[in-house]
């Protein structure tokens, strides 16, 4: 009675039950990897948004305080010509640009330092140059001559970045009273090439001259 | 019984194996689904900060744009205020110095949460500054020939320094014969007294026929061949100022704004008569307003007067104005030409090019203006700057009509 009653499954019986089994566990292991898939796409969208994000908050500041100097006589604001072109922003290219205001509002009537973005390759770099040697930041100068990366380039490939400049109507940037700079920010993230995104955004030049 | 027991209790134990696992996965699948949540969530976050940040920077901007636009109206009596912008309050702080009217502006986002801060320095002007005016100023030429009499502004180069014309450049008088006097030799010396004058009113006299070339002593005497800018009288200054930005204080990039704000713009060319500037007038539709006249296209008024010495006007005419022989003028004339947004300047070569011609036998008791080249006339002209017709100008104002300009380099966010 005992032997028989250890006599076990039946093939068939076996069979199915594995069957069923499998199917079972194939089903989660197939949600598990495509949950898992899909939540590394997010993360990676929400890693390249936020890089482009802070990138672009970064330059829309500097661009709009351009220009900025504490002391009170107009005339000796050493930011106002303190760039090519008689301004205190300059546009090389299309794709960099340099600005230059009082960070510390000290007052100095010489230029402390110099601010600049550019793309260089599928690289956005930046600059926070010293003046001590009168010049502005070179927007074709070298990687080691000041310019650092500015985002991780391990996962953030910039694909665009432009600087345009507005009203385009009027004699010249720098003649416009209102200055406006519209600038877009493309990137694409080097974990997942399919994952891109779009920025763009308009800023005044609040310092006219 | 037992049988069955076991049999069913087998069955049970490969089920485990799938159950076990499966329930591993789901456990691991929800906490990577809790920490992705998270992220996300961190992501909704950092996004909405972004947008708090701008929330605020926007109501702290409107609130500097809403002092700016009390000082504009108050002077430096206003003190700051607390606006609500978009539901949130925005404080107002004002502190003048050093001949400027500082504004910080705090605002914060709709939340409550962001909070920034913007400051800016203005400064308030009267809309027009008429004081200094030389009698004739263009950003071209000094009239290469012509016959004309110019009565000095006798303070234009500061106190007792004579300034008749302030022009970007001066070529030698092919026959030219000019001269340039003082107000009293205009009006007392040689032929000039026994001229018709008016009675004086008010400290204005009106003597249509005087002219410089009848009295004794002259400024300036041009003669063949001579170079207008040898007169002391004459600045020849290649780096003379905009016309434009000179006489009305504003960035001449921005004169269409200007010309919206400030100018009346209904009066058409063959309107310009002698009560022309009746209606700026106390007790006229326009009381208390600038008498600037802006008129689109070519302008040739018919003979006659334009506006009074009482009335006067300024009349800007965007495209060539030319005033008609025997016509008398009482006020301040330009011809405007638009270098500046229509057509972009490139080497030098401007947009427009308009001219400010005036005909024979024509007095202009005030000033010409043009910010490109002045015609002047062969016949017998008189370009006479009357100080009581300027003041008449401003004093239709009663010090009321005020643009403030913002402090070049003072816009921050720093602090």
């Amino acid at each position: 009675m005992l032997k028989h009653q250890q006599k076990g499954l039946t093939l068939i019986e076996m069979l199915i039950a594995l069957v069923l089994s499998l199917l079972v566990t194939g089903m989660v292991i197939s949600m598990f990897t495509s949950s898992i898939g899909g939540h590394a796409q997010a993360i990676r969208t929400m890693r390249l948004n936020q890089d482009l994000r802070i990138a672009m908050d970064m330059m829309v500041r500097d661009i709009r305080r351009a220009g900025y100097w504490a002391g009170t006589n107009v005339a000796s604001n050493p930011h106002a010509t303190a760039l090519s072109g008689g301004l205190p922003i300059s546009i090389t290219g299309s794709n960099c640009v340099v600005v230059s205001y009082d960070l510390d509002g000290d007052s100095d009537t010489s230029v402390e330092e110099f601010f600049g973005y550019r793309l260089n390759g599928l690289e956005l770099e930046t600059t926070k140059s010293s003046s001590a040697t009168g010049t502005q930041p070179d927007c074709t100068g070298t990687f080691s001559a000041g310019w650092e990366d500015l985002l991780d380039t391990n996962t953030v490939q910039i694909d665009t970045l432009t600087f345009e400049t507005y009203p385009a109507l009027a004699a010249s940037f720098a003649a416009s009273p209102n200055k406006t700079v519209l600038i877009t920010l493309e990137g694409t993230s080097r974990l997942d090439p399919n994952i891109k995104t779009v920025l763009s955004e308009e800023v005044r030049v609040r310092n006219e001259f | 019984m037992n049988f069955n027991m076991t049999n069913y209790s087998k069955r049970k134990q490969v089920g485990a194996a799938t159950l076990l696992v499966t329930v591993i996965l789901l456990a691991l699948i929800t906490l990577v689904s809790v920490y992705i949540t998270k992220l996300g969530l961190l992501e909704a976050k950092t996004g909405a900060n972004a947008n708090r940040a701008k929330e605020a920077l926007h109501h702290a901007q409107a609130g500097l744009d809403y002092g700016a636009l009390m000082y504009l109206d108050q002077g430096s009596s206003f003190a700051g205020a607390s606006v609500s912008v978009a539901g949130t309050t925005v404080s107002i702080n004002t502190v003048s110095s050093g001949g400027f009217f500082t504004i910080t502006a705090s605002g914060e986002s709709i939340d409550g949460t962001g909070v920034a801060q913007v400051e800016e320095g203005y400064g308030r002007f009267p809309v027009a500054d008429f004081g200094k005016l030389p009698p004739l100023m263009s950003n071209g030429n000094f009239p290469p020939s012509g016959s004309f009499s110019i009565v000095t502004n006798p303070d234009g180069g500061g106190d007792g320094v004579p300034v008749s014309a302030w022009v970007e450049d001066s070529v030698a008088q092919g026959v030219g014969s000019w001269e340039s006097c003082n107000w009293d030799e205009f009006l007392y010396q040689g032929n000039n007294a026994a001229q018709t004058k008016t009675e004086p009113i008010d400290g204005f006299i009106r003597c249509d026929t005087c002219e410089c070339n009848k009295a004794d002593d002259k400024l300036c005497e041009a003669t063949t061949g001579f170079d207008p800018s040898a007169c002391d009288d004459v600045v020849k200054d290649a780096n003379i100022p905009d016309v434009f930005e000179n006489v009305f204080r504003t960035k001449a990039e921005g004169w269409e704004s200007y010309r919206d704000t400030v100018a009346v713009q209904d009066v058409a060319c063959s309107d310009l008569d002698e009560n022309v500037g009746d209606r700026f007038q106390s007790g006229g539709e326009k009381a208390g307003q600038l008498p600037l006249i802006w008129i689109t296209g070519d302008c040739g008024p018919g003979a006659g007067e334009i506006g009074s010495p009482d009335a006067p006007i300024i009349l800007v005419v965007h495209g060539d104005l030319e005033l008609a022989a025997n016509t008398v003028f009482f006020g301040i004339a330009m011809s405007f030409s638009d270098d500046y947004t229509e057509v972009p300047a490139t080497n030098g070569v401007d947009g427009e090019d308009n001219t400010l011609k005036v005909n024979g036998n024509s007095t202009v008791y005030g000033v010409l203006l043009s910010n490109k080249n002045v015609d002047l006339p062969n016949g017998t002209f008189d370009l006479v700057y009357s100080k009581k017709v300027l003041e008449n100008l401003a004093g239709a104002l009663d010090g009321e009509e005020f643009i403030i300009g913002r402090r070049s380099g003072s816009w921050t966010d720093l602090n």
